[in-house]
């Protein structure tokens, strides 16, 4: 009975945990820096997700986001930035530049091909 | 998905660590010693055997882009200081003078200048009959000179060449998001949270109330859930078929802009031509000579000419080429003067030559009562009748007329068995327009439509309800061509048009608008049953993991049939897009 009861709770608590993790906890945004040329730059780690998930840039400024993809698992072979009609292969341990320039302020998502990983691109 | 595979079959494998290292802590507390490391393994091996087919297949989605690139040149063989010599096709400069000799690819874009020969265009418009040229003929590069030399001068380097803007248009379109996707978009972001807390949750409910060995039970429902579940079919549904949809086209020469373009073009209900140039050659010839009072064709068709000769209408250019044709010797005209909107006066070989319509003969008198039968027989097939009085007294006819291009009619009875109505719009009198209109088996016309009006024009029909395509060229049709829901942009066309529409046909046979929207409604089919199944297969493949037939039917799926489930729905996906590979696209 004790041990029944211990599942449950724990069971409950793991749920909470998981849905706080995915949909509650603070991302730790990163802002782009801008180099010699004035291109904002940012490099990005790609493994099981994207590090950091959440990029602030400025309006009007060329972007480059570098990815470097840390694994060669395939869900994350591609990256796609819908509204940037941006979607390109990542080779595995490699690193590959996007660059576009952002005319409008938003917020902007970006995911793998198949829309499971996500990151953010703030445009302010 | 890794996440889930990830935390099912490491939780199988640290259960069976435990129940290995640790049997009497089961014992004791009156469970089974149960070990699934084979279970584990066999998942792993059979996801990584589903994820390599999934790879391959993958790979073959953007086969076409990949052709595309390929076809790209690597060398020029250019003319510098009166030498040949062969350069990387980078370093080509625009007005350079390129040699290209049979059999060679033509390394840029550019103008014949010297030679003839003719060109094998079929990798960048899908035509299969190779194109001849001669000076002052455009040159694309990529495509394959066949049967002789000739030299060009370099128009379009680099990233301006047509194969550049292809390629660019198409991973455009296919980094493009379609808007039926977005559903699955949705559910994708939600999904791996929502399949770990079902999991959970069954986990707990076989731990509470399931029957003995309840630990095993709760661990094997956990884990089959956890690999049952699909997000990457979901994923793949779209983004493969608007990949391999997109590609198929631009093989064709019909580059389609995006999923949004796909997704309107199957839904059209009507299609709206422009007239000229698009349905006809645009280039009006003489179909009709009549003379009378002893007047000889000759005689009619050299002052005719000569008249026009320094008149910039397009009714006058087809006088002119017709009497070259006929190796009429032209003089040339005095005291020219442009009558607006009625015809020309002239002086040829001391005659005086009045070249116009019925208004322009009635105003200076000149009887045409012998003509006129003969010219409202012209105008109502669809010509145009210019009268012709020689010295003030009526000596001819001359009918002119656009005529329609080969393809059109087929083309339009591809689209009507498509369900389409076919509208045609044209500056033309109503009575002109008609007559056109029923030789192409047009039903619905809009004539006298000014340029700057044909927006309008696409406008009322929406307001009517409809969805709109608007096929055309030229500058003039760019704003029509946006304000439609899907425009269509055909011929090499003005790079206007190509930004302002959805779909650009790169060869001038409007056979590829049906080719085209059969493309969009096949590749939008492909795209709905991908996400049938994705969403079904989910739908139906979490509970009987979680093991719902359980207390009905005694039936509990064992993880690694859910893993070869798992592994075959989303190579299942991808492959159902390839398919469209294999449309045949009749243009």
């Amino acid at each position: 009975m004790l041990a029944k009861l211990i599942i449950t709770v724990f069971g409950v608590l793991l749920i909470v945990l998981v849905n706080w993790y995915f949909f509650f906890s603070r991302r730790k945004s990163t802002s782009a820096g801008v180099k010699e040329g004035g291109i904002q730059e940012v490099k990005i780690i790609v493994k099981g997700g994207y590090d950091p998930d959440v990029i602030v840039v400025k309006k009007g400024i060329p972007v480059r986001l570098d990815f470097y993809r840390d694994e060669t698992a395939d869900c994350s072979d591609t990256i796609v930035f819908g509204d940037f009609k941006i979607r390109k292969p990542l080779p595995a341990f490699k690193t590959t530049a996007i660059e576009f320039t952002p005319e409008k302020e938003g917020e902007y998502v970006f995911t793998c091909g198949m829309g499971m990983m996500r990151g953010k691109l703030i445009v302010r | 998905m890794n996440t889930l595979i990830a935390v099912g079959t490491s939780a199988a494998y640290l259960y069976s660590v435990v129940a290995t290292l640790f049997p009497s802590f089961f014992d004791a507390a009156g469970m089974k010693p149960d070990v699934f490391f084979d279970t584990s393994a066999l998942i792993i091996v059979l996801i990584l055997f589903g994820r390599l087919l999934e790879a391959r297949a993958k790979g073959q989605t953007s086969e076409a882009i990949k052709k595309l690139m390929g076809l790209q040149p690597k060398t020029a063989r250019i003319i510098r200081k009166g030498k040949e010599t062969d350069i990387p096709v980078e370093e080509v400069l625009v007005g350079d003078t390129v040699v290209v000799r049979p059999g060679e690819k033509i390394p840029v874009d550019g103008v014949v200048k010297e030679g003839k020969s003719a060109v094998d265009e079929s990798m960048i418009t899908g035509e299969s009959i190779p194109v001849k040229k001669e000076p002052g003929d455009e040159v694309i590069g990529a495509t394959i000179n066949k049967t002789g030399s000739f030299k060009f001068q370099a128009t379009k380097v680099g990233k301006d060449t047509a194969l550049a803007q292809i390629i660019k248009l198409v991973q455009d379109a296919q980094g493009s998001k379609a808007p039926i996707q977005r559903l699955a978009d949705v559910i994708s972001s939600y999904f791996v949270p929502i399949v770990i807390s079902f999991a959970i949750a069954t986990f707990v409910i076989w731990f509470n109330f399931g029957p003995f060995p309840s630990l095993t039970f709760a661990l094997l429902t956990f884990v089959a859930v956890m690999i049952i579940a699909c997000p990457c079919a979901l994923g793949l549904a779209t983004p493969t078929a608007v990949m391999v949809g997109t590609g198929k086209g631009a093989e064709n020469g019909i580059l389609i802009k995006g999923g949004e373009s796909l997704e309107t073009a199957h839904k059209l209900d009507t299609i709206v031509f422009d007239k000229t140039g698009t349905l006809t050659k645009g280039e009006p010839e003489i179909t009709d000579l009549v003379s009378i009072n002893a007047h000889s064709e000759e005689e009619i068709l050299k002052h005719a000419a000569s008249a026009e000769k320094v008149s910039e209408h397009p009714l006058g250019d087809a006088i002119i080429k017709s009497a070259i044709e006929r190796k009429i010797e032209l003089r040339d005209p005095k005291d020219f003067k442009a009558i607006e909107g009625h015809g020309i006066e002239a002086r040829v070989d001391s005659r005086n030559v009045l070249l116009g319509n019925i208004k322009l003969m009635k105003d200076r008198g000149i009887d045409i009562k012998e003509l006129e039968k003969k010219a409202e027989e012209f105008a109502s097939d669809g010509k145009t009748p210019i009268y012709v009085s020689l010295d003030g007294k009526s000596a001819g006819l001359i009918a002119v007329a656009d005529p329609l291009k080969e393809s059109s009619v087929e083309a339009l009875e591809k689209l009507k068995k498509l369900g389409l109505e076919i509208v045609m719009l044209t500056g033309d009198n109503r009575k002109t327009a008609e007559a056109i209109a029923r030789k192409a088996g047009i039903e619905r016309v809009l004539p006298e439509v000014l340029p700057e009006d044909k927006v309008h024009e696409i406008k009322k029909l929406q307001s009517e309800g409809r969805r709109v395509a608007m096929v055309g060229d030229g500058i003039n049709d760019a704003p029509a061509l946006a304000q439609a829901d899907v425009g269509i942009a055909i011929g090499s066309g003005t790079d206007v048009a190509m930004e302002a529409s959805d779909i650009t046909l790169i060869k001038g046979d409007l056979r590829g608008v049906a080719s085209a929207i059969e493309l969009s409604k096949r590749t939008i089919r492909v795209i709905k049953q991908n996400l049938f199944w994705a969403f079904f297969y989910n739908i139906a493949g979490i509970p009987v993991a979680a093991g719902v037939l359980y207390p009905f039917f005694g039936i509990l799926l064992n993880p690694i049939f859910a893993s070869a489930a798992m592994a075959f729905s989303s190579v299942s996906v991808v492959s159902n897009s390839l398919r469209l590979r294999r449309v045949k696209l009749r243009s």
